[in-house]
């Protein structure tokens, strides 16, 4: 459970709300931080509502005809994103494990997600 | 205030207005007396500025009200290049680099904007004081 009790102040937060391959949100979502992370933000990304399948494992879109980035998302630590979050709620109603995903996120609550976004500095939506 | 809009939104979208509501935020910001840092132009909103966009006769011309706009209060105002190559927006320097004799193809950026990378959009983050999506 979420034992936070000092809420991290981003310069740019990111805020992950659509599925991965439903619409070009979710690769120019990931094309936007990655920029970031390049440019050495102090930056964080909120994976919520469909949003937390881009943290999926396993995604295959060979059927689908789509390119697969989950090599991409998957580049998130080394261009130095580490601070990930993911929406319990979010989590609960998709029936998702945190050990569902490949990369570590931070589960929290919808509370601390309004707290995480009152206290950033700028948020991009995607 | 300092503003940065990034527009998500086509102009003749299934989905809504959101490409006319950014245009009259901007306005409106702007005739407040506010400054716009940077227009960000990703993903669809790269049609916002397709200069082969012909508008019926009667309709609102929102490309050409864009590029007044931008030229009105010289914006600066930055297309996101690989979002606009995979939906048909290309400059000079883009449609000499991808035209080949069996694809011809047009340079349909309107002028007063400039194709560029993401790194545009996170320098606008951080120079801004407010950051307004229209998706």
């Amino acid at each position: 459970m979420e034992t936070q009790t000092h809420i991290a102040q981003y310069d740019l937060l990111f805020i992950f709300s659509h599925s991965p391959y439903g619409s070009s949100l979710g690769r120019e979502g990931l094309e936007a931080a990655l920029a970031a992370g390049a440019f050495d933000q102090n930056m964080a990304i909120i994976f919520m509502g469909e949003g937390l399948w881009q943290l999926k494992s396993q995604q295959d879109t060979v059927d689908a005809q789509r390119k697969n980035h989950q090599k991409m998302t998957s580049a998130l630590p080394m261009f130095g994103i580490d601070a990930l979050y993911a929406q319990a709620s979010g989590l609960d109603e998709r029936q998702l494990d945190l050990s569902d995903f490949y990369l570590a996120a931070k589960p929290v609550s919808d509370e601390t997600i309004g707290e995480l976004i009152r206290q950033a500095k700028q948020v991009l939506s995607f | 205030m300092l503003f940065t809009l990034v527009i998500h939104a086509a102009p003749h979208s299934l989905l809504g207005s959101t490409a006319y509501n950014a245009y009259q935020f901007a306005q409106c910001l702007l005739q407040e007396g506010h400054r716009i840092h940077r227009l960000f132009f990703y993903g669809e909103g790269v049609h916002n500025l397709n200069a082969q966009a012909i508008t019926p006769q009667g309709e609102f011309d929102l490309p050409a009200a864009w590029q007044a706009l931008i030229e009105q209060y010289q914006l600066d105002s930055v297309v996101c290049i690989a979002a606009a190559l995979r939906r048909g927006v290309l400059d000079d320097n883009e449609q000499k680099r991808h035209q080949t004799p069996q694809r011809a193809l047009a340079n349909n950026l309107l002028t007063g904007s400039e194709l560029s990378g993401l790194g545009q959009l996170i320098d606008a983050t951080a120079h801004s004081d407010r950051t307004i999506t229209f998706a």
